[in-house]
């Protein structure tokens, strides 16, 4: 019988303890306020991109950062890959558990979330002798600098020029009816004319891609203190938007990766897209830089650009690592570094594109140009809630689109909706 | 162990060792065994780990408005998020579309699975090979089902749209119009399920005694009334426990709606699933995402309590029978 107990007991302890060690393992850390070990002891950063997935573009990006472990040989750099569709969310899911990578790239949407949630690490101490221009000022909360900019990419129209010429379209167009027409020339010779996300299925990319539309018709979705959706502006910018819809140029159905495949594989003819995509497509493919044509987009007005920030995780146990990988990014070593990887973009810091750049990729410019001037893609006075408030307005587009409803009533009930 | 030492070096016992008298077994303490316990322990921790912690939890989110970038912060609303779940518009549109596409999935599966196993339980040359290629849809994963099918459904340039353009009709918008983007997913899921109706049914139909088709031969029964009297008896059990899993999982299917539509177009596919997503993730509002999940669970609830009702009901019949 004593035999018996004893076994049973110690049974019962070792289910206990394995419980105890199972539920200790779920626990996270609260010590957020470790900095970790000196940056100069090294240590393994993992540094998180949907772009190191980007065909072509991501291992350029990939090599250049790596460029930090030449700086900082104690360091080594983990990349962590996720699809753009997943990145966000599951980023999200990661800090607000209080993991996640140490270092990310995010848009600026998820910045505003995030900053908000205080889970991003200041960095001032980490960019005391970096020169950072005006594109890193959204990013100070409260004095405090909380991320920089990686890359700000503003929208264009883009033109293979390969299949232009072929339709006999010397010239990409200003306006949206240029552009419909142009399209059908597109059209007439057997490819696409036009494309631009369209589908709820891509809201991410779409209510990102869409933003240039309102902003180009010289409205917005916010006067900064309060939400403007069924401004007359925004109205007419969803009913251009339904006009190119139904003019039968665009490959309705078509995703994002589909259509981009369509361009570089010269089966179609224009696109609005940033200047991140723009890069990508002149590898790959059948677009050249010297065959990629850009120009501004068709609207009366600049569109919006995309901002991808750097930041530094608020609970990564190798903070000062991480602050010295932001520090290296922002010096001239790094800046420099990086700059053909993202191509056009507007830079942390001012950091000119080189004459090989250029002249192996003349459309460059064209962003380069339209970068001081674009608009961000977040709401104004309601930057953290930006995508909550793009979800009805995105599906009162669609309603347009797909039910032929009324642009003025679609926006009429997305105001309302988003208001409520 | 006491009784065995007592009867160590005796002759075997003519009847079973038990107490030796009445006033001894009457007043002996039961004794509780806990080996038993202790062996189902870790099943049970893993349970209450993995299953009941986290039911518990959402079950506690959903009285919250908790966050998803800030899981610990949220602050108790009461009944709040009940209340503008149930009074919104977009809930009950997701529940009907919950129930379209659960019911739509259901029946062409059970019926599809059903008649094919039927089919293939005879014998005919290449027997195998058909059921090989049937089973297929199953093994494919799901992720590979929906670009395949996304492919298919493209408006533009999609196959099922170029068939029918060669009939002369025009495009559809298989994804993109909310006419059809029910039945577009249902379809594609139905594709995707019907093996797993189809395996259970044809293993069901396997154990139906072969004298009770000799019978039906010799009794001149026809095919449509072997299967009326002897095949739909003996399969119907098993056809209403898979009609049961195929509710639950149709319930909570979420990959192939999302990977298809997203919700889309214009909500007409935006399931309880797809909802708790969005919620969660596109308004990164936790507490209002458990909310439609402790509903969601309530209508899975439901829809096993009356099936099980009505199995129970069945069984009854056939033993009163």
């Amino acid at each position: 019988m004593i035999g018996q107990k004893r076994r049973i007991s110690t049974i019962a302890a070792a289910i206990l303890a394995t419980s105890a060690l199972a539920l200790a393992g779920c626990a996270g850390s609260d010590d957020a306020t470790d900095e970790g070990a000196p940056a100069a002891d090294g240590g393994t950063l993992v540094v998180s991109n949907w772009q190191w997935l980007e065909p072509g573009r991501g291992d350029v990006l990939w090599d250049a950062v790596s460029g930090y472990t030449e700086a900082n040989p104690e360091a080594k750099l983990t990349r962590s890959e996720t699809a753009y569709g997943q990145y966000a969310d599951k980023l999200n899911t990661e800090l607000g558990a209080g993991g996640g990578p140490d270092v990310f790239v995010i848009l600026d949407s998820q910045y505003a979330t995030l900053a908000e949630a205080g889970l991003l690490e200041p960095l001032d101490d980490a960019l005391t002798d970096a020169t950072l221009n005006t594109s890193n000022e959204p990013m100070v909360v409260d004095g405090q600098q909380l991320a920089v900019t990686w890359e700000q990419v503003p929208y264009a129209l883009l033109g293979n020029k390969t299949v232009l010429d072929e339709a006999g379209v010397s010239e990409l167009p200003g306006s949206v009816d240029e552009l419909i027409e142009a399209g059908k020339k597109v059209k007439a010779i057997g490819a696409d004319g036009f494309a631009v996300r369209h589908q709820m299925g891509e809201f991410d990319g779409w209510s990102l891609d869409f933003q240039s539309w309102p902003l180009g018709f010289g409205g917005g979705w916010s006067d900064g203190t309060k939400l403007t959706i069924d401004a007359p502006e925004n109205v007419a910018a969803v009913t251009a938007f339904k006009e190119v819809y139904d003019s039968g140029i665009l490959p309705v159905g078509d995703d994002a990766s589909t259509f981009r495949t369509k361009f570089k594989e010269n089966q179609l003819g224009m696109m609005i897209d940033n200047a991140g995509a723009a890069l990508s497509y002149t590898s790959g493919g059948q677009v050249t830089g010297q065959t990629l044509l850009a120009a501004p987009l068709p609207f009366d007005e600049v569109g919006a650009h995309q901002k991808l920030v750097l930041a530094v995780n608020a609970n990564s146990k190798n903070k000062a690592l991480a602050k010295d990988f932001v520090s290296w990014f922002v010096s001239e070593t790094g800046q420099t570094a990086v700059r053909p990887g993202l191509g056009a973009s507007t830079l942390a810091t001012d950091v000119p594109l080189t004459d090989e750049f250029t002249a192996e990729h003349p459309w460059a410019q064209v962003f380069v140009d339209l970068g001081a001037s674009t608009k961000g893609a977040l709401i104004p006075g309601f930057e953290a809630d930006t995508k909550t408030i793009m979800q009805p307005v995105m599906q009162a587009v669609e309603r347009v689109l797909t039910q032929d409803q009324d642009p003025k009533a679609a926006l009429e009930q997305a105001q309302s909706e988003a208001t409520r | 162990m006491a009784t065995r030492s007592s009867t160590q070096g005796s002759p075997p016992p003519a009847v079973r060792p038990g107490p030796s008298s009445v006033s001894e077994r009457t007043l002996a303490k039961p004794r509780r065994n806990w080996t038993p316990y202790l062996f189902i322990a870790p099943a049970l921790i893993y349970l209450a780990i993995f299953l009941l912690v986290p039911l518990a939890r959402g079950i506690q989110l959903s009285f919250t408005d908790t966050k998803l970038v800030n899981p610990g912060g949220g602050s108790f609303v009461g009944v709040d998020n009940y209340t503008q779940m149930l009074t919104s518009e977009q809930f009950w549109n997701s529940f009907l579309a919950t129930v379209l596409y659960t019911v739509g999935t259901v029946v062409f599966a059970v019926l599809i699975g059903t008649a094919l196993a039927v089919l293939i339980n005879r014998p005919f040359r290449g027997r195998t090979v058909v059921r090989a290629i049937l089973t297929f849809p199953y093994a494919m994963p799901t992720v590979a089902v929906a670009l395949i099918f996304v492919w298919i459904y493209n408006q533009s340039s999609g196959a099922l749209n170029r068939g029918i353009g060669v009939l002369g009709l025009g495009e559809v918008g298989w994804l993109t119009d909310p006419a059809y983007g029910m039945f577009s997913v249902v379809l594609a899921t139905v594709w995707k399920v019907f093996p797993f109706v189809m395996l259970v049914v044809l293993a069901s139909l396997q154990s139906v005694p072969e004298e009770l088709f000799e019978a039906t031969r010799i009794d001149g029964a026809d095919g449509l009334s072997t299967f009326r009297a002897i095949v739909l008896p003996h399969i119907m059990p098993t056809v209403r426990i898979v009609a049961l899993l195929m509710t639950i999982w149709s319930i909570r299917r979420f990959e192939i709606i999302y990977l298809l539509t997203g919700g889309g177009p214009v909500e007409s596919t935006n399931t309880l699933v797809i909802n708790i997503y969005r919620q969660a993730f596109s308004s990164q509002n936790l507490g209002l995402a458990a909310t439609i999940g402790v509903l969601g669970l309530i209508l899975s609830l439901s829809v096993t309590v009356f099936f099980l009702l009505v199995e129970r009901r069945e069984n009854k019949r056939e033993a009163s029978a």
